[in-house]
C-alpha cells in the first residue's frame, strides 16, 4: 500500500485534516484589495497623464508675438537695422500717428499690419519715459474689454533720452 | 485618499522667473547700452579712473561699486532702469592685455548673480587721445588733461587696461551687464 500523496488526503500530525486550496494565503479579502488598488492606480494615470502634457499642446503663442514685434519695432522698423535700440524721431513720429511710410522701414500706417500680426490680434505701442505717456498707438484694452495681455519691453533712445517701449498683445 | 494635480511647467509658464521675462531684460540691457552710447555718456564712465590710484573714483574699499552704478551720468541711467525696479546688476568689463589674454574687471559688483540672471555687452573701442574723467558733483563727469598713452606710460600704471595695440588704437573694452531681480 502506498501512502497517498494526494495533499487534499494528508493528514497533519495531530490528525487534523489540513486542506489544500486553503494553505495557501490568499483570501478573496485580499484578493479583492488587490484589484481594487490596482483599478485605482489605472484610473488615476488615465486621468491624470493628459494633463502633464497639457502645456506643450497648448497654443500659448502671446509671449514670442510681442517679443518679435518688441524687436521689430526697436531694432529694425523704426531706426537703422544698424544701429538697434536708436530711434528716428521722424519716422517714429509718423508712425504713432499712423501716417503711411515714406520714406521709413515700417509698411503700413496700422499697426497691426505693420508688424505683420495675425487678424484678430489686437497690439498697442506705447513709448513712455519716467512713466509718462509720450507716443501712443494702436487699441486699449478698455476697447476691446480684455483684460489680461502681454507686454514686451524695450529700453530706446529716442530724441537722445532713454525712452521704454512697450509693445500689448492680446 | 488624495489628489495629486500634476502638471509640466514649461520656460514659457507664467512665473516670475519665465523665459519671456528674461528675454525682455537682455533686450533692456542692450538698449541702456545702446543708449549711452548714442548720447556719448558709456566712454566717459569707462574712463571714470582716478589718475593717482588706478581705481574708478568713490569705490568701495575693495575697488568696486557695491550699491549702483558709478557716479556718471550713464550710471544713473543704470540705476533709474535697474535698481528702482527691484532689479539687480553687476557691470563687467573685459579687455585684452598684451600677450593677447583677457582680463575681467569688475566695476559694479552687486553680488552672485540669481539663476536667471541675463547679460548682454558692448563694445567700446578706447583710442590712445582719450582722456581721463574726473567726477563732477552731482552725478557728472568731466575730463581731464591725462591722456591714456600719459597715463599707461606713468610708472604707477594706473589705468585697468594696458595699450595693447600699437598705434592709435588703445585697447577694445566690451562692456558687459548682468542682472538679475532681486
Amino acid at each position: 500500500m502506498t501512502a497517498t500523496t494526494d495533499p487534499r488526503a494528508r493528514r497533519s500530525a495531530d490528525g487534523e485534516r489540513a486542506p489544500g486550496r486553503d494553505r495557501r494565503a490568499q483570501t478573496t479579502i485580499d484578493f479583492a484589495t488587490g484589484a481594487g488598488i490596482f483599478l485605482l492606480t489605472v484610473a488615476f494615470v488615465v486621468s491624470f497623464v493628459p494633463m502633464a502634457f497639457e502645456p506643450f499642446t497648448g497654443t500659448e503663442t502671446r509671449p514670442i508675438v510681442a517679443d518679435r514685434a518688441a524687436n521689430q519695432l526697436a531694432g529694425d522698423l523704426l531706426g537703422d537695422p544698424g544701429d538697434p535700440y536708436v530711434l528716428d524721431e521722424a519716422c517714429t513720429d509718423a508712425f504713432f500717428a499712423g501716417d503711411p511710410p515714406t520714406d521709413c522701414r515700417y509698411g503700413d500706417g496700422d499697426p497691426a499690419t505693420a508688424l505683420g500680426l495675425a487678424s484678430g490680434t489686437h497690439v498697442n505701442v506705447t513709448l513712455e519715459r519716467d512713466g509718462t505717456v509720450v507716443l501712443a498707438t494702436g487699441e486699449t484694452l478698455a476697447d476691446t474689454g480684455s483684460t489680461n495681455a502681454i507686454t514686451a519691453q524695450r529700453v530706446v533712445s529716442y530724441d537722445g533720452r532713454r525712452h521704454r517701449l512697450f509693445v500689448r498683445v492680446w | 485618499m488624495f489628489a495629486l494635480q500634476v502638471t509640466a511647467v514649461t520656460p514659457l509658464t507664467a512665473s516670475t522667473s519665465s523665459q519671456h521675462i528674461e528675454n525682455q531684460q537682455r533686450s533692456v540691457i542692450s538698449g541702456v547700452l545702446a543708449d549711452g552710447a548714442e548720447n556719448g555718456t558709456l566712454r566717459p564712465t569707462l574712463l571714470f579712473v582716478n589718475n593717482s590710484t588706478g581705481h574708478f573714483h568713490a569705490v568701495d574699499d575693495d575697488g568696486r561699486y557695491a550699491a549702483g552704478g558709478p557716479p556718471t551720468p550713464f550710471g544713473a541711467s543704470l540705476n533709474r532702469t535697474f535698481l528702482d525696479r527691484g532689479i539687480a546688476f553687476n557691470l563687467n568689463l573685459h579687455y585684452a592685455v598684451t600677450t593677447g589674454d583677457r582680463r575681467t574687471r569688475r566695476v559694479v559688483y552687486a553680488g552672485q548673480p540669481s539663476d536667471n540672471a541675463v547679460s548682454a555687452t558692448r563694445t567700446v573701442t578706447l583710442y590712445d587721445d582719450d582722456v581721463l574723467y574726473d567726477p563732477d558733483p552731482p552725478g557728472g563727469a568731466v575730463p581731464t588733461a591725462n591722456t591714456l598713452t600719459e597715463v599707461n606710460a606713468a610708472a604707477n600704471d594706473s589705468f585697468y587696461a594696458p595699450d595693447a595695440h600699437a598705434g592709435p588704437l588703445y585697447n577694445v573694452v566690451v562692456v558687459e551687464v548682468v542682472v538679475w531681480r532681486m
